[in-house]
């Protein structure tokens, strides 16, 4: 009998809608988010203790690495609606790789910011760790590598 | 006729000096406030008026958008007490006016076990000085390097650069000589437009400024401020001695001690406007840390600030962060 309970508990683990969906949720979830600029959303995705490394790539110096707290990362991501008067992105080029405790989802996205009437350009590889937390898909670290212009 | 007219006018006069005299008896606290008598730190001195009051000491506001004219009628006796930056109040109490130290304190929980520690009434003594007492201190949040290149990321870059500093603040000015920035001098009134206009690369402002002043002109797309606690800048009030008595100013300094809370409020929600508010690189933190430590001893030994508030200062960064490496130095700043 214990055994039965086992096998099912297994197997509604394996097969509930977070893992069952793989990244693809999370990655629709992540996309609508920033489309519709719901930083309640956008925060909701990540996990509190969520690592945050941003990678500047500076034309003629070597890059400027700055690590974030999950605050910091939304702050600014909301910092930057405030202020922009037009905001567009496209998401491409998604690979996903299966990892011990979840997925890791990399991706490039370009975004496009008007910014005091000054276009600001975007091209990001972004790098997501995920897990499972009580059923959920969350990002636990974020790696993204910018180069601005 | 004339007798009636004459009780009349009487009485309008007594009713008249009736409702005048607690004006009249009034004492003048000078605001300095940069927008006027508007906003929040106008409000909160509207609200410590009435707790003065209940108190038994009417106050009267009078609003300074000029600090420099304020500070003078203030000396001229013609405020009985003046609310300003902690940079300006060094003039009159160099005790407290030294909490606004370069590199003094890194934290907001710091700060606020200092304004406590300094609302105890066995302070007292340490906020006289001459005719003057501090008899309140709120925070104005922490000042952040905003620079109008990314590019300028480390402490030696910065050499070279201009950045503005206040003429009244000889701390600012040789601690840019001492990093080899090109101090450029400013005040209050220009600094902000000099730095929107590209006079000068750098400034040091608290967020409380960068939305009034629109500093993010200055960092445009191309720039950065950095969040890291450059200094911690405070409004402080300060009264002439002889004007009011001990124990208001223990219940004053009690007053704002009890206002932190309210006036972080404003700064956190200041600070949830920022753009491109990043902490330094990775590479460069602890070199930004040294930098404070190395320009608070070195301002220290050039007699900038006030040694015994130093020595508390140190006593809070280790009740707050006891792993700080000077927290065993033996040494008392």
């Amino acid at each position: 009998m214990r055994a039965i309970t086992l096998l099912i508990s297994m197997l509604l683990v394996l097969f509930s809608p977070a893992q069952a969906d793989g990244p693809h949720r999370l990655m629709e979830q992540f996309r609508q988010a920033l489309q519709q600029r719901n930083s309640t959303a956008v925060a909701a995705l990540f996990a509190p203790d969520a690592s945050i490394k941003v990678t500047l790539l500076l034309e003629q110096e070597p890059p400027m690495v700055v690590s974030l707290t999950r605050a910091e990362y939304l702050q600014q991501q909301r910092a930057l609606w405030h202020f922009a008067s037009d905001y567009t992105f496209t998401v491409d080029d998604l690979e996903t790789q299966k990892v011990e405790q979840g997925w890791q989802l990399t991706f490039d996205q370009k975004e496009r910011y008007l910014l005091f009437q000054e276009a600001l350009n975007r091209d990001n590889r972004i790098t997501l760790q995920t897990e499972i937390r009580d059923g959920e898909s969350v990002i636990t670290a974020i790696h993204t590598r910018t180069r601005q212009w | 006729m004339k007798t009636i007219k004459s009780r009349r006018l009487q009485s309008l006069l007594v009713v008249l000096l009736c409702a005048l005299a607690p004006t009249l008896s009034a004492r003048t606290v000078c605001v300095f406030s940069l927008i006027g008598a508007q906003g929040d730190l106008w409000e909160q001195m509207e609200d410590y008026r009435i707790a003065a009051a209940g108190w038994g000491e009417p106050l009267s506001l009078r609003v300074f958008t000029d600090e420099r004219v304020a500070a003078e009628d203030f000396k001229a006796g013609f405020c009985d007490g003046l609310m300003m930056t902690g940079i300006r109040a060094r003039q009159f109490v160099p005790f407290t006016g030294s909490i606004d130290a370069i590199g003094g304190l890194h934290n907001y929980d710091s700060l606020q076990v200092l304004i406590e520690l300094l609302a105890n009434p066995k302070l007292a003594p340490s906020m006289r000085h001459g005719a003057y007492e501090t008899a309140g201190i709120l925070p104005l949040g922490a000042a952040y390097l905003h620079i109008n290149d990314r590019a300028i990321n480390s402490v030696e870059k910065m050499a070279g650069h201009t950045m503005a500093v206040f003429d009244n603040d000889r701390a600012q000015i040789l601690m840019a000589q001492h990093i080899g920035v090109r101090p450029e001098l400013s005040d209050v009134s220009n600094f902000s437009s000099k730095f929107n206009n590209g006079v000068v690369d750098v400034i040091a402002a608290p967020a409380v400024a960068y939305m009034p002043l629109e500093l993010y002109r200055g960092v445009g797309v191309q720039g950065i401020v950095v969040k890291l606690s450059t200094a911690q800048l405070t409004l402080q009030l300060v009264l002439r001695q002889d004007k009011f008595s001990p124990e208001f100013m223990a219940q004053s300094r009690r007053y704002f001690a009890n206002q932190f809370e309210r006036a972080m409020k404003v700064i956190r929600h200041a600070e949830d406007d920022i753009l491109f508010f990043y902490p330094p690189p990775d590479k460069d933190r602890q070199r930004y840390a040294q930098m404070m430590d190395e320009s608070r001893l070195f301002l220290i030994e050039s007699g900038v600030y006030d040694k015994d508030m130093m020595a508390w200062m140190k006593k809070v960064r280790c009740k707050i962060t006891p792993s700080r490496a000077e927290c065993g130095n033996g040494r008392d700043w």
